[in-house]
Order: C-alpha cells, then sequence, then structure tokens
C-alpha cells in the first residue's frame, strides 16, 4: 500500500471511529429545558416578497441620495478646517476630544477600546502590560522562562503570564528572556520558530512573509503569524520581549493581530527592568 | 430537512422541534465529538447548542438552511468549551502501544494513533472544517457558508490540517520503518 492510499484510509478511519447515537439522557435533558425555555422574539422587519417596479426603484434611489446628502451637510457642512469630524470608532475612547480635525487614518471598525483595560505588572519579566477587565489572570509566572525548554509553547506553562478570555477561547501570554549581547531579532527568530512551529517546523521558511513591523512601547520589533497564533518579539537591551495570542489569525472579526497590537499599546518598560535572576542561554 | 418540521418549531411548537431533535442529534453529535475528541465534552456541546438552535430558531430566516445555520451554532458551542478542553488539557498523549507484531493491521493501528495525536494538536477553526469536510460531506463552499468564514479561509484551514496530519503520518512511517529495519 502506498503512502497515499494509506493516509487516505487512516483520515478515513480517524474520521469513522465510534459511535454517532446520541445519548438519550441529552435528549431528555434538551427536551426538559426547552419546556421552560422561552425562544426569542424576531424584531426583525420582515423581507419583502413583492418585487419592486423600476418607477419605485427610481424613486427609492432618489429618496436614498436625498437623505444622505442631507446628512453629509449636517455632518460636514459647517466644520471649519481640513479634514472635518473624525469618524467615529464604535469603541471610541470616551476621553478623545470629540470637535479635534484628524489627519491621521480612520480608526478600523474592529478598534480595540484599551481605556478600559486592566494594567497588569510583571516584576520578573520588566513589564506592565493591559488586558481586557473580564479576561482573567491565568498563571502568574513562578519561573523564568528559558530557551529551549519553553519555547514550544504551552499556555498552562508557569514561566509565562497569562490572560484569557472570559469564554476561554483565547489566550494572551507575555514574558522576556535575557540573550546573549549581540544576539539580533533575526537570529533569534530563526532559533525560536522551529520549536514555536511544531509540529510543521518547515513552515519556518515561510515565516519572513508571515512577519510585519510592529512597535511596543516606543521600540520596534516584529509580528509574526503562526499557524496556531500570532506573537510580537522586541529586542531591547539584550533582553527579548513576546505577547503572544494564541487562536490563529481570523478567528475573530479584524484578525487576531489587531487583539495583539492593542496588547502592545498598553505596554511598558518598567525602568529598572526585570527583577535579578539568572540570564537563560540564548539560542543563538 | 423537513421544511414544514423546521417553520413549526420556529413558531414555538416543542413537539415539532422534539421531531426536529431526534432528526439531526445524532449528526450534530458526530460533528461535535470528532471535533472535540471527547464524548462526555460534546454531549454537553450538543445540549447547550440544541437549546440555543430552540432559542433563536425564530432569527432563522430561511427555514432550508436550517442545516448549516445548526452547524454553524454547534460549531460556536464547540470553540466555546473546548478551549478548557484544548487550553487545560492539550497535553494528553495517547501512550505509545507495546508492538508486538509486524502486520499490517498493527500498522494501520499505529498510523491512526499517530493522526489522533495529531489532530488532537489542531487549532478548533481546522479541526472544525476537516470534520464537516471529511465527515459531514459538506463541499467546501458549504462549510465556509456554515461557519461563516470565506472560501478561502476555509480552504487554508482545511489545508494546514491536511498537512499537519500528514506531517505527522509520515513522522510515524519513517519511525516505524527505521525501527523495522533496526529489528531485521
Amino acid at each position: 500500500m502506498n503512502d497515499d492510499t494509506a493516509f487516505e484510509r487512516a483520515t478515513r478511519e480517524l474520521m469513522e471511529l465510534g459511535s454517532d447515537r446520541t445519548p438519550g439522557t441529552t435528549i431528555d435533558a434538551v427536551l426538559l429545558a426547552v419546556r421552560t425555555t422561552p425562544q426569542e422574539r424576531d424584531l426583525r422587519i420582515p423581507w419583502r416578497n413583492a418585487p419592486m417596479s423600476n418607477p419605485m426603484r427610481l424613486v427609492a434611489a432618489i429618496a436614498i441620495i436625498v437623505v444622505a446628502g442631507v446628512a453629509a451637510f449636517n455632518l460636514f457642512g459647517s466644520s471649519p478646517g481640513v479634514g472635518g469630524a473624525s469618524t467615529p470608532s464604535p469603541t471610541a475612547s470616551p476621553s478623545a476630544p470629540a470637535s479635534s480635525p484628524s489627519t491621521g487614518p480612520t480608526p478600523s471598525p474592529y478598534s480595540i477600546n484599551t481605556t478600559t483595560w486592566t494594567t497588569y505588572t510583571s516584576a520578573r519579566y520588566g513589564f506592565s502590560i493591559g488586558h481586557p477587565a473580564d479576561w482573567f489572570v491565568h498563571t502568574t509566572a513562578t519561573r523564568d522562562w528559558t530557551f529551549p525548554a519553553d519555547a514550544t509553547v504551552d499556555m498552562k506553562s508557569t514561566a509565562l503570564e497569562t490572560f484569557v478570555s472570559p469564554d476561554s477561547s483565547i489566550a494572551a501570554a507575555a514574558w522576556s528572556v535575557a540573550v546573549q549581547p549581540g544576539t539580533t531579532l533575526d537570529t533569534w527568530l530563526q532559533a525560536y520558530c522551529p520549536l514555536a512551529e511544531s509540529p510543521a517546523p518547515s513552515d519556518c521558511a515561510t515565516m519572513p512573509g508571515r512577519t510585519v513591523a510592529a512597535s511596543m512601547d516606543g521600540h520596534a520589533g516584529s509580528l509574526v503569524r503562526f499557524t496556531e497564533d500570532t506573537q510580537a518579539f522586541f529586542l531591547v537591551n539584550d533582553r527579548i520581549y513576546v505577547v503572544a495570542i494564541w487562536q490563529s489569525e481570523d478567528f475573530i472579526p479584524g484578525g487576531v493581530s489587531r487583539l495583539l497590537e492593542a496588547y502592545l499599546s498598553t505596554m511598558h518598560l518598567l525602568p529598572g527592568g526585570p527583577a535579578p535572576s539568572g540570564t537563560s542561554p540564548s539560542p543563538s | 430537512m423537513d421544511r414544514d418540521l423546521v417553520e413549526r418549531a420556529r413558531s414555538g411548537d416543542q413537539a415539532a422541534f422534539a421531531d426536529l431533535v431526534h432528526q439531526v442529534s445524532d449528526t450534530l453529535f458526530g460533528i461535535a465529538r470528532r471535533i472535540l475528541r471527547d464524548p462526555g465534552l460534546a454531549e454537553d456541546v450538543l445540549q447547550d447548542a440544541l437549546v440555543t438552535i430552540w432559542r433563536k430558531l425564530p432569527h432563522l430566516r430561511e427555514p432550508d438552511r436550517f442545516e448549516a445555520w445548526a452547524y454553524r451554532i454547534l460549531v460556536n458551542a464547540c470553540y466555546a468549551a473546548a478551549p478548557r478542553n484544548r487550553l487545560w488539557a492539550s497535553t494528553v498523549r495517547i501512550l505509545p502501544i507495546d508492538r508486538a507484531s509486524d502486520t499490517d493491521d498493527f500498522q494501520a493501528v499505529s498510523d491512526r494513533d499517530e493522526l489522533e495525536q495529531a489532530f488532537r494538536r489542531l487549532p478548533l477553526d481546522q479541526r472544525a472544517v476537516f470534520v464537516l469536510h471529511h465527515h459531514a460531506g459538506l463541499p467546501l463552499v458549504a462549510v465556509a457558508e456554515a461557519l461563516g468564514i470565506p472560501e478561502g479561509t476555509a480552504r487554508s484551514r482545511l489545508h494546514y490540517a491536511t498537512r499537519a496530519l500528514r506531517t505527522a503520518f509520515e513522522a510515524s512511517r519513517a519511525r516505524d520503518h527505521l525501527r523495522e529495519g533496526r529489528l531485521a
């Protein structure tokens, strides 16, 4: 049997194993719950069933244009200077000056408001970082992160500062590690990637194409989309700082990268650096 | 799927919903069990998903799309429940079994165990696409529609999942061949 056939057979068996019979107790529990669970009311406007005639379409189109024009005039007509009023983000900060003209980029519909986030300080790793107020601190690091032992990312590791979303569907973690003087971020990433991309280290060949620039507390770094997570890396004073989000990129609208960038925007290095401890060996 | 049954359940008919549950529960349970790899957790998820389906049925505009809509609710329930599984129990490993003989049957068991471990390491969104495509038999465009994602995303998730499984499978085969060589 060649490997292709064997692989197909093995995957088919993987999908066929076990019984699909729903236990009767599960169905009973559902039907019992249904008896006391009201359905949600559908308050939406019903779909049109009758087709609209062409003259009616024309009238509707003119009406929409007129309404949009009046709305635009009211919004922008009396605004002085360039740019007019900035487009409000659904999550815009309440402290932002509403009337100041904006020449910057229009906020994304997926903008994340970090003003309500809770600040967490890691003396061990020498930074503070925000996390959404309703996320919980899952792990407070009780030991230093080391390479390569901790590079095969395990969110349950006690070497990480880890935050988890209320439904446990997303986890964020941050840590830092001292490296040998002269180590560059690229060389460190080349050594780190095969372990982070386990079980498919060959994916590291395409890592440059999945890397974009990132910044944290005024420091430039790299944001890398791995297969199962997205991580940001910064080299500052012979120490690598890492923030990771465990979920694949398209798990949330706007991308996990945007959530990671929000985390980075709240991150600051402590003036005194991390608490004194032994340095971890560098991968370089 | 019986459109009339869906419409009656949508308008609050509990008996119709009970019939609907009997029609779809095995399919939904099979999907949840394969995504989660844990029958107990799959039962809990199915229960939550079916109650959610009942609550939200009035929002379903097109009864003909009931199955795809139900798949999405189920997979979301898996996402909500499984991370606890994934995050808290991801280090669960199947113990290697003693190698008693070098038969094809043994090879098949070995392959399957390796794939099982590899499948458990996949992100949930990749597992969902893989199960809906390979187990439920949905074409990729239907998988994308059921999950509310672009078809390209469904395709790439399936690609990554298949590649990870194949890598694990080939590694297993290589190890077995090496072992056979040493034994010979």
